[in-house]
């Protein structure tokens, strides 16, 4: 036994601090006070991280934390003779940066990849199924939100409620909707109209002043129930929490990824948005159709309520396809062949509906 | 374990030494590396970067001339989070549907998902501190934790509770409540910790500082009200500034007591610690990165102006994105160096280890299981930042 090959020894079961000495014989012996403490076969022994000018050893089959501190330049020297595996050390072994960084990638685009196709997808597969009594929850949650946002005064001039009424009858008849809607009209000064969840829209007094004729308005509703009957609301709000899980998975809480995550959700909406929007107005244009009246002057009415709306670099953040568009589109689908839903009188009495 | 009862007898005032070996530009190779990183990996090398820190951190603290070893992998760190979100997802789905039921009866129970999640975040944050301690060892034996993350989470939200509805008086007893319960779980070997520190001497010691919470506060919502009364904007950015500066003094002086009190009543067995820390060293260290977080945000601003103002629409954006990017990458960097490797470096700097010797000899626990990386995952998906 030689005694000059010295080592500090751990033996990963107790924290004492062993000075050993090494011995070299068949088997890589480790003594302290001339007895035995342990024996690693030279085939089992494996350098690991450490300080600078510290050779930190540990063998398969010791204890898990087992380690044996060498410091002396001939003690290191006689190890690395014997050993003949100790650059082989998988359990601290170093993940090439170049090999996580290229799974990263392949991952995100998995990710992205299953945002972009898979979660429209799974949205329009799932939305039909959602009984029509949750929708109507939903509905009800939203209304009560919106109510609070426009003061919730409710228009009720008997004379407008009943030219109100026989739009939503002649519409609802050429359209064969899934579920009768309810349609309602608000004092705000926002040009809007919306649909809910469950049924009901909403078309508030602002818009009213804006029109210029009922066609206008008759085709405002046609799309609004366009998004009713198309599931809108739930498809949309399935792909967003589809989409914010998914997103969830990249940066998580990386400082600053927030943002990128952010910006990432809303072109994807935004793409999403003018998708159904545009599938809207088709259902209007359809439904005019049905009445016989043009589908123009609702695209007009857009037009007028969001003022030009040129080709920028910024289009891709709108979820709205441009009024430009949508006016070309519907124009192209123009046909009138019957008479006006409502006479001058009840059409007076609408746009007063407020009053 | 007899003689070693006689020999800790003799050795009652043996003091051993405790220090940081960790070199600045060490460190902050290792950030200029790993934060680009994470934004090219899209946040997945986060998991790689924050095993090497503590690895880092653990490996240059050096106690009575041995470092401690941090055990943890990245890829431990991965699959914790990948299960977290699993798991969370149908958490998140109950919480939507919980949230529109509560909605619809008009109540205020919508904000209870809020307290649910407040609720998870501290039972995440003991899972995490739990993965953390066993993946700590010192002499060739671990560190470790026991106890419950639900039990702890109820614990925090009543202590919460209590300190929401004293105005934060109640502070100090909840530290001390939630530190006891955290240390008379936590092992070395199978020495068991606790904590010696009681409330009401770190409210003796920090009263002053409440005064100093309660000025911020009322800075805060003077602009407003002085707003309205003046019609002047100047007051609320003024006041804003003033709220937030007597803000950051006065939660750096909380964090040099806490730190101090904190450090003083940790016990592993009969091994306890002195710290000679200062509050100016840890005052001074939150001024300087407020300094250089507002120098990078002015520097990213100018640049932003200037591409703008001087560079064609799209190229001007690309730079835009490109100095957004710069920032956030060296806003990550400065949060690190700060408030992760500077207080680390300041804390252990600052501290004398007492009665090591009755830990010298300490076997390992028989029955500890190895936690995942689980609590990890939900703290990383909630956003709770730590090292």
């Amino acid at each position: 036994m030689n005694e000059n090959f010295e080592a500090i020894y751990f033996d990963g079961v107790v924290s004492k601090k062993r000075r050993v000495s090494l011995a070299f014989g068949p088997t890589l012996e480790i003594f302290e006070d001339g007895t035995i403490l342990s024996a690693w076969s030279y085939a089992d022994v494996r350098r690991i991280p450490a300080p600078p000018d510290v050779m930190r050893l540990r063998a398969i089959g010791a204890a898990q934390l087992a380690h044996l501190d060498v410091r002396d330049g001939d003690t290191k020297h006689e190890v690395e003779r014997h050993c003949p595996r100790l650059a082989d050390d998988s359990l601290h072994a170093d993940a090439s940066t170049l090999k996580i960084v290229a799974w990263s990638l392949a991952a995100t685009a998995s990710i992205v990849g299953l945002i972009w196709f898979g979660v429209p997808f799974a949205a329009d597969r799932l939305a039909p199924i959602v009984p029509v009594s949750w929708e109507k929850r939903f509905g009800e949650v939203v209304e009560r939100q919106l109510r609070g946002m426009f003061d919730g005064k409710r228009c009720a001039s008997p004379s407008g409620v009943a030219a109100l009424a026989k739009l939503s009858n002649r519409l609802q008849d050429a359209s064969s909707l899934r579920l009768p809607a309810t349609i309602e009209a608000i004092s705000s000064k926002t040009p809007n109209a919306f649909a809910l969840p469950g049924g009901k829209v909403f078309i508030l007094s602002g818009l009213l002043e804006k029109a210029q004729s009922q066609d206008e308005v008759l085709g405002i509703l046609a799309h609004e129930l366009g998004h009713l009957q198309n599931r809108d609301h739930l498809r949309r709000l399935i792909a967003n929490g589809g989409i914010a899980y998914l997103f969830g998975l990249l940066f998580g809480d990386v400082t600053g990824g927030g943002a990128v995550v952010f910006v990432g959700k809303e072109l994807l909406t935004a793409a999403n948005s003018r998708e159904a929007e545009a599938q809207a107005d088709a259902f209007a244009a359809q439904t005019l159709a049905g009445l016989g009246r043009p589908a123009k002057p609702m695209g007009e009415l857009l037009l007028r309520v969001t003022g030009k709306e040129t080709d920028g670099f910024l289009t891709i953040l709108q979820d709205h396809p441009l009024s430009e568009d949508r006016l070309a589109k519907l124009s192209a689908a123009d046909k009138a062949t019957a008479d006006p839903v409502l006479t001058d009188e009840e059409w007076k009495a609408l746009r007063t509906i407020c009053d | 374990m007899n003689d070693m009862t006689v020999k800790a007898a003799h050795g009652a005032a043996e003091s051993s030494d405790i220090v940081f070996t960790g070199r600045d530009d060490e460190f902050r190779d290792l950030l200029y590396k790993g934060a680009p990183l994470e934004i090219v990996t899209f946040g997945f090398y986060r998991f790689w970067l924050a095993t090497k820190i503590r690895q880092h951190l653990w490996s240059h603290t050096i106690l009575d001339g041995d470092a401690f070893a941090y055990l943890g992998t990245a890829r431990e760190l991965l699959i914790g989070f990948l299960f977290a979100i699993a798991i969370l997802a149908p958490i998140y789905l109950a919480s939507f549907l919980l949230g529109v039921e509560a909605e619809r009866s008009r109540s205020f129970a919508s904000s209870l998902v809020g307290v649910f999640f407040v609720a998870f975040w501290q039972f995440a944050t003991y899972r995490a501190r739990r993965y953390r301690l066993h993946r700590t060892a010192w002499r060739g034996l671990r560190f470790h934790m026991d106890g419950s993350g639900v039990s702890y989470a109820l614990r925090a939200m009543g202590w919460g509770l209590l300190t929401i509805v004293t105005l934060g008086l109640a502070l100090p007893w909840m530290h001390a409540a939630l530190e006891r319960y955290k240390m008379r779980h936590t092992y070395y070997g199978d020495l068991r910790g606790d904590f010696a520190a009681t409330g009401s001497e770190l409210f003796k010691q920090g009263w002053l500082l409440w005064i100093g919470a309660a000025l911020s506060a009322a800075a805060f919502f003077a602009g407003p009200i002085l707003y309205e009364l003046t019609k002047q904007g100047a007051w609320l950015l003024l006041l804003l500034l003033v709220s937030a500066a007597i803000f950051i003094e006065f939660y750096a002086r909380f964090k040099a007591l806490q730190w101090k009190w904190w450090l003083e009543g940790v016990r592993i067995g009969d091994v306890r610690a002195a710290s000679t820390l200062e509050r100016h060293t840890l005052t001074g260290n939150y001024w300087t990165f407020v300094g250089l977080f507002f120098a990078s945000l002015l520097a990213a601003g100018i640049g932003v102006a200037l591409a703008v103002a001087f560079l064609p629409k799209i190229l001007a954006v690309v730079l835009a994105v490109f100095f957004y990017l710069a920032f956030i990458v060296h806003y990550s960097i400065l949060w690190r160096t700060y408030f992760v490797q500077r207080v680390w470096r300041i804390v252990v700097n600052s501290l004398t280890i007492h009665n090591l010797h009755t830990a010298q000899e300490v076997a390992m626990r028989l029955d500890a299981s190895s936690p995942t990386a689980l609590g990890e995952g939900f703290a990383d998906s909630l956003d709770v930042a730590g090292f």
